[in-house]
């Protein structure tokens, strides 16, 4: 389905993402990483409600502080990848409060690098695991890409 | 907190490595060229967009760049769309990593640039020296990732 996305508030969400877990990681606070996975999942379930996405356009917006970036796109992957995202942070929030500090944190920065990295560089992290995975054979065509 | 900082720069560093490890593989990619290519699309200015039929962001975004940059200079370039699963051997040619990815050939034959990602028009119009900018060095590895 193609409909308008506004492709600044994807990369404001990302940013925010990111600083959100380097900053859980940093003052080592797990609940942090456990909000951000609850802010995420909310987000997924009804992008209404998402908490960077009503920041973006009730205060980033109106301060002027970014424009509008609007592009036809298909919204479904960034909500997948902002699911992903949600599950990650999960599970690293289970791992830390169970004791696995070392899992739980590297899930936790994981998420903030495939942030960062598709901020910076534009690059897809599903789109290059997709890829990989179809031209060695290992799924069909017929699975959805995000 | 002092440890904390230095997994961060560690992850910095890291990170860093490999993207000076991207340039170097695109790089050596681009080295060889793309005489053959360039003489199949009369001798103009090349865009091998590389996608698969799947990929959302290859029809969302690279798709219409690429519309736009044709749009916009008429006549002054080809694009060649590649199927980067089907035509694995021109893929792997380039050292294709992704979807969308781009490679941007001058009339010579000589690669440009290897744009692993979406990029944007005015990114590849700026690679081939479309907007009056110079034109890119084919001997410093740019790349984008």
């Amino acid at each position: 389905m193609v409909a308008k996305v506004d492709h600044n508030a994807i990369k404001f969400n990302q940013v925010s993402i990111a600083a959100v877990s380097l900053a859980a990681f940093l003052l080592d606070r797990p609940h942090l990483a456990g909000l951000l996975a609850l802010v995420l999942a909310v987000g997924t379930a009804r992008p209404a409600w998402g908490l960077f996405r009503i920041v973006y356009q009730r205060i980033v917006l109106p301060l002027r502080w970014l424009r509008p970036h609007v592009l036809d796109d298909d919204p479904a992957p960034h909500r997948f990848a902002q699911g992903v995202g949600a599950a990650f942070l999960s599970l690293g929030w289970l791992a830390l409060v169970r004791g696995a500090g070392t899992l739980g944190w590297a899930l936790v920065l994981l998420v903030a690098v495939l942030a960062l990295v598709n901020v910076l560089f534009d690059f897809c992290a599903g789109c290059f695991v997709y890829y990989q995975l179809r031209r060695r054979g290992l799924i069909g065509r017929t699975a959805a890409q995000g | 907190m002092t440890d904390r900082l230095l997994v961060l720069a560690g992850l910095a560093v890291a990170l860093l490595a490999g993207w000076l490890l991207l340039r170097w593989r695109t790089a050596r990619y681009r080295r060889p060229g793309a005489a053959d290519l360039v003489r199949a699309a009369g001798r103009r200015p090349l865009v091998l967009a590389f996608s698969t039929p799947e990929c959302v962001p290859c029809r969302t975004q690279q798709r219409p760049a690429l519309d736009e940059l044709q749009r916009r200079y008429p006549g002054r370039l080809s694009v060649r769309h590649v199927d980067a699963v089907a035509e694995l051997e021109l893929a792997e040619r380039f050292g294709i990593m992704t979807v969308p990815s781009t490679v941007v050939v001058d009339p010579r034959g000589r690669i440009l640039a290897i744009n692993h990602g979406v990029a944007s028009w005015e990114k590849l119009a700026g690679q081939l020296a479309l907007n009056g900018a110079a034109p890119r060095t084919p001997v410093r590895a740019t790349e984008a990732i």
